[in-house]
């Protein structure tokens, strides 16, 4: 309309013009309905933004919102992108703001924020109480006039319930009986009017701690009272339990303050009675040798008295790819010790076995311990992280794998390096075969390789290194530079042309170690000690002394003594300097002149090495310091620092040295009586140190998702080991295993907490109620009943299948005070809606130099 | 009177029918206000209908009164449906306050204008009325009646040798006094909208103290005087009845209208910004 004839109109609305009334009226209110529309655009243009447009203020938790896209996602920026909220996209997707702040865990928007799962099985438990209850007739007419079936079937937005713009001081989480009753089959209006009877209240799930109060009570607390009688155990309720976590719940107070005093020592393993107090970890399985060599089957060196079985941990190590997978499925089926009625197949899989647990050592020894994991899955395909790789090997240490394999394979380094290179086999093995004892199958001194520790840094040097001309200068110079070395020995620098025949041999039982240092076994006793002769004669002592030194100051001394095939070689890989290595830094800064002498501070003069060897003589007994000729071999006697026998002076490597060797009446078991890595026999143990101890969490939350009841997998193998009832560390004696829909379990490692009552549609807070409780304390609701199968209810894995030591609480309890004229008794009262929790997550903040 | 009391009874009956279907509606997870509103909006456009049909149909007189019951007893129930609607509760922002005065304004004078219609004394003055327009000259015609009979002199001097009281000059003095300024023009407006009958008692009262004590013929005067009186009082009442009744729609029709783009800006926002529940 053109502005004239507006005002044309405004004239004839006034009466400026002779018309009628009702034409007057009808103009009047269409220049109202004009100066209206004109009102609103000027409104809209001289606003700021879209505010003025808010039907009411926000709740005072939201009134920090600054703009209407905070919450309406389809609003947009400018002041009529608003419109295009006309055009609906998703529903949910206002209600998705929502949950940017206020955390809910999936799925978010079903009823409740319960699974299809939980509210079908609801749904079917209240059709059934609902045919017990009334119905009005206005939530009949509801459920014919507006029917909820067709809204709670799908997503419910947040704005359902909680309606913004009321008010400031509205309470936004306020839900009604009637909101309740909307969706609800069973209709009632109040507590005390029409609710059902409790089922089994509290007990809808078992607790994660298995706790039998009633065994307690009966027998365990009269058993400590009686050791002293002052006391009263426990003294009250409150003693072990304690509200907290919101209130919700009455959770237990802590292992270290209530169960420690009685259970800690069958953890750490100091109650048992029998058995291993360690949990074998790594182990050489005893193998049916003879047969093999019947067989002419090559597994080279192993130990013959090994008695050991191959532990579950190893499975799993060796599974870690599909050929050691198919190797151990194989195994599983054969007796390892006897072999005799084995057929070739069989023979085969067993030696590729040994071979492949050979790799798994060398590997541990050579990389990380947590590569030997490989593709380790959690449940859900993940790779597990650092922290829990960490967790899974416990800290192993080198060093006790290095122990290991010196006195269970010493000659692993040579065997590893002709399996990877079948040329450097057969040119050592022109000679006898390898399964036959004693017969060398070293190769040709010049390509025998030679493994190289990494530094206490964790620097790989490699784990096979043939040097030759064509070596790397920095190689050659290392070499120089050490000064005299193994193989330039007169100082010269050059390599005198070595000849002797090889230094390494495969032997199907390692030879007895004559000398160890940290754990490492620097000389055997070969054939008449022909070999502590050899190194005796090829290196003046004080040179031995020195190399070994080396080898220490390189952090590890995992390989056997080196083979002298050239210069280069000693020279690069065994003197090669590494990072770190302060006593090889020291070693190398040794004048050459003083190369031939021995350390006065390290080894033994000739008077104290008499006074030893006489001492030893005059005691008649097996000396500590044992002669280097002598029988001083065991499977001990190459204890780890973890086995507590202490290492024996450098110089003892003299030819002419003793062995030296601390003996101790303490085993290595009981050394490690808190716990932690120790060797014994063929296995290397893991004892737990404590409650929570990590490395049998790490591997129960790892394994137990992928066990299968049938515990066929070495995943369920080791779960299987773990929770077993004679199991070390007794973790699942307390803490209850629930079966998995996958097929899998998983351990309950903590106990009831705020957490645990996720999924719940019932809440309860104690506090409130402690001051109505008569003499009976805690018993006035819970009544102790002795002769529930509690512990029977664990013995399967549905945590929904619940049985208590306590009596289950009645409605007619909680009606004594929530009636229509007391306490509340309104839904929410006890039931909560969103029953998997909602948190508000703790604001990003930049940080100052961002 | 029983027609009033069923039609009360009717509305009320509605009404509950409307809080009871907004309730079980808010309680089965919807959002009551989509339904109390668009049962306004509807009953709105609807109301706006029956202008229409006033304006472009030509009506007959009974279906014009029929439109018109129908228009006010839906009004009623509108109110009622707004009630709902507002929760009980008073506007927060701007364009709430528009929406709301814009509502209360129509259905004020929407009860008003009833209620004018629907007063017993308005029919009983109004329905020999021949209309608004003819009041000032029905007004000027008594002004000038008045004037003649107190004009008139009736007493008898020429037989009667003593003199004479002078009953005449008392009424005269009387319309002097009050009686003049009362004719001359439209007199107690706000009396007549609040429908009392007190300065139009103060004046019968004088004119009948008076009339105690003159004589005969002037008692008849005085008699005349006070028809007169009631009749100028009819006439105040029937302008300012009448007037209200010209003047109501002025405020009803155009806020109706102003109400409109609101509401149509109101139902747009409404859904732009709807979080889902409905």
């Amino acid at each position: 309309m053109s502005l004239s004839r507006c005002f044309r109109s405004a004239q004839l609305a006034f009466g400026m013009t002779s018309v009628s009334a009702n034409a007057r009226r009808d103009r009047i209110a269409l220049v109202c309905f004009i100066v209206t529309v004109f009102g609103i655009v000027f409104l809209f243009s001289q606003a700021k933004g879209t505010r003025f447009l808010m039907p009411g203020p926000l709740s005072s938790a939201h009134s920090a919102l600054g703009d209407c896209k905070s919450c309406h996602a389809n609003s947009g920026e400018g002041k009529l992108d608003w419109i295009l909220g006309l055009a609906r996209g998703s529903p949910l997707a206002d209600s998705k703001a929502c949950i940017t702040c206020h955390k809910i865990p999936d799925p978010a928007f079903n009823p409740h924020g319960a699974t299809q799962t939980t509210l079908q099985r609801s749904t079917e438990r209240l059709k059934k109480v609902a045919a017990r209850l009334p119905v009005t007739h206005a939530a009949r007419a509801q459920e014919i006039a507006f029917p909820t079936s067709d809204i709670a079937a799908r997503d419910l937005p947040c704005a359902t319930c909680h309606q913004e713009h009321q008010n400031s001081g509205v309470k936004l989480s306020k839900v009604t009986n009637a909101q309740c009753n909307a969706c609800h089959i069973a209709k009632f209006d109040s507590f005390d009017g029409g609710h059902p009877e409790f089922k089994n209240f509290p007990f809808k799930k078992r607790t994660p701690i298995v706790f039998d109060h009633a065994g307690h009570f009966r027998k365990h607390y009269p058993e400590l009272a009686k050791k002293d009688p002052t006391k009263t155990f426990p003294a009250t309720c409150a003693t072990c339990h304690g509200s907290r976590d919101g209130k919700n719940a009455m959770g237990v107070v802590g292992f270290e303050k209530t169960c420690s005093q009685c259970h800690r020592d069958q953890i750490i393993g100091k109650a048992r009675a029998s058995g291993p107090k360690g949990i074998a970890f790594l182990a050489l399985p005893g193998i049916d040798l003879e047969t093999l060599r019947a067989k002419r089957i090559d597994v080279g060196e192993w130990p013959e008295a090994s008695e050991a079985s191959l532990t579950p941990f190893m499975k799993v190590m060796v599974s870690r790819t599909a050929r050691g997978r198919q190797l151990i499925e194989h195994a599983d089926r054969l007796t390892l010790q006897d072999l005799s009625a084995a057929n070739g197949e069989d023979l085969s899989v067993v030696a590729s076995l040994v071979w492949e647990i050979k790799e798994l050592f060398y590997q541990l020894i050579e990389g990380r311990a947590s590569e030997a994991l490989g593709d380790l899955t959690i449940g859900n395909g993940a790779k597990p992280d650092v922290v829990l790789a960490a967790d899974l090997t416990a800290g192993l240490p080198r060093d006790v794998i290095v122990g290991a394999q010196q006195e269970w394979l010493p000659n692993l380094a040579t065997e590893i390096a002709h399996r990877r290179n079948p040329n450097l086999a057969e040119a050592g093995s022109r000679g006898p075969t390898a399964q036959e004892p004693g017969r060398p199958a070293a190769p040709p001194p010049d390509t025998v390789p030679t493994v190289a520790q990494s530094d206490g840094g964790g620097k790989t040097a490699g784990a096979e290194r043939e040097v030759s001309d064509g070596a790397p200068e920095d190689s050659k110079e290392a070499a120089e530079q050490a000064g005299p070395s193994e193989g330039a020995s007169d100082g010269t620098g050059e390599a005198p042309p070595v000849t002797e025949p090889k230094v390494d041999t495969v032997r199907t039982n390692p030879q007895d170690c004559v000398l160890s240092l940290f754990g490492a076994c620097v000389i055997t006793k070969s054939n008449g000690s022909a070999s502590v002769e050899n190194d005796a004669v090829r290196n003046p002592p004080a040179f031995n002394g020195r190399s070994n030194l080396m080898r220490l100051g390189a952090g590890e001394s995992a390989q056997p003594v080196a083979p002298h095939g050239s210069t280069e070689k000693i020279g690069s890989a065994s003197a090669l300097p590494t990072k770190g290595s302060t006593r090889y830094a020291e070693a190398r800064q040794v004048p050459a002149g003083t190369g031939r002498k021995s350390d006065d501070l390290l080894s033994p003069t000739a008077e104290e090495l008499r006074a030893i060897k006489a001492h030893a003589e005059a005691a008649g007994t097996k000396s500590s310091f044992g002669n280097a000729a002598g029988p001083a071999s065991s499977n001990n006697a190459l204890p780890d620092a973890a086995s507590g026998t202490a290492a024996v002076p450098p110089s003892a490597t003299q030819t002419s040295a003793p062995t030296i060797k601390i003996e101790s009446a303490v085993d290595a078991e009981t050394w490690a009586e808190y716990g932690g890595w120790y060797r014994q026999d063929h296995a290397i143990y893991y004892r737990p140190t404590g409650h929570k101890d990590k490395f049998l969490y790490a591997w129960l939350f790892l394994t137990g998702p992928q066990a299968k009841q049938d515990h066929s997998s070495p995943l369920g193998a080791v779960f299987q080991s773990l929770t077993g009832k004679d199991a070390q560390g007794a973790c699942t004696k307390c803490h209850s295993i629930d079966g998995l829909t996958s097929g899998g379990r998983v351990v309950n490692f903590s106990p009831v907490s705020a957490a645990n009552e996720r999924g719940s549609f019932t809440r309860f807070n104690h506090e409130p109620h402690f001051n109505i409780m008569g003499e009976q304390g805690c018993l006035s609701c819970h009544k102790l009943e002795g002769q529930s199968p509690y512990l029977k209810s664990y013995e399967q894995g549905d945590p929904l299948h619940a049985v208590s030591n306590f009596g289950a609480v009645k409605k007619e309890l909680c009606q004594g005070c929530h009636t229509q004229s007391k306490a509340r008794q309104d839904c929410m009262t006890c039931h909560k809606y969103h029953v998997n929790g909602v948190t508000a997550p703790t604001t990003s903040t930049r940080t100052p130099d961002q | 009177m029983l027609a009033a009391i069923l039609q009360v009874a009717i509305f009320i009956a509605i009404s509950s029918m409307l809080f009871w279907l907004v309730g079980i509606y808010g309680s089965a997870l919807r959002d009551p206000r989509y339904l109390d509103g668009w049962i306004l909006a509807v009953g709105m456009l609807v109301q706006l209908m029956f202008h229409v049909a006033n304006r472009r149909a030509r009506l007959k007189p009974s279906s014009a009164v029929r439109w018109r019951r129908f228009h006010v007893s839906l009004g009623y129930l509108l109110i009622a449906a707004f009630i709902l609607h507002t929760d009980f509760t008073l506007p927060d922002t701007g364009l709430e306050w528009a929406l709301w005065s814009g509502f209360v304004v129509i259905a004020l004078s929407g009860v008003f204008g009833v209620l004018l219609a629907w007063s017993l004394k308005a029919r009983m003055v109004l329905d020999e009325h021949p209309g608004y327009e003819h009041i000032a000259r029905r007004r000027a015609e008594l002004a000038r009646d008045i004037h003649a009979v107190v004009a008139a002199d009736n007493s008898d001097a020429a037989g009667s040798r003593l003199p004479q009281v002078p009953y005449d000059a008392w009424v005269r003095e009387l319309y002097a006094r009050q009686l003049d300024d009362f004719f001359s023009g439209p007199r107690n407006y706000a009396s007549h909208l609040v429908g009392s009958p007190r300065p139009l008692k103060r004046l019968t009262d004088e004119i009948d103290t008076l009339s105690g004590y003159v004589d005969r013929p002037c008692q008849d005067k005085l008699q005349t005087v006070r028809e007169l009186v009631v009749r100028k009082d009819r006439e105040d009442f029937a302008r300012v009845h009448l007037g209200l009744a010209r003047a109501w729609p002025y405020l009803h029709m155009p806020v109706t209208y102003s109400l409109l783009a609101l509401t149509v800006l109101h139902v747009v926002v409404v859904y732009a910004f709807s979080s889902g529940a409905w």
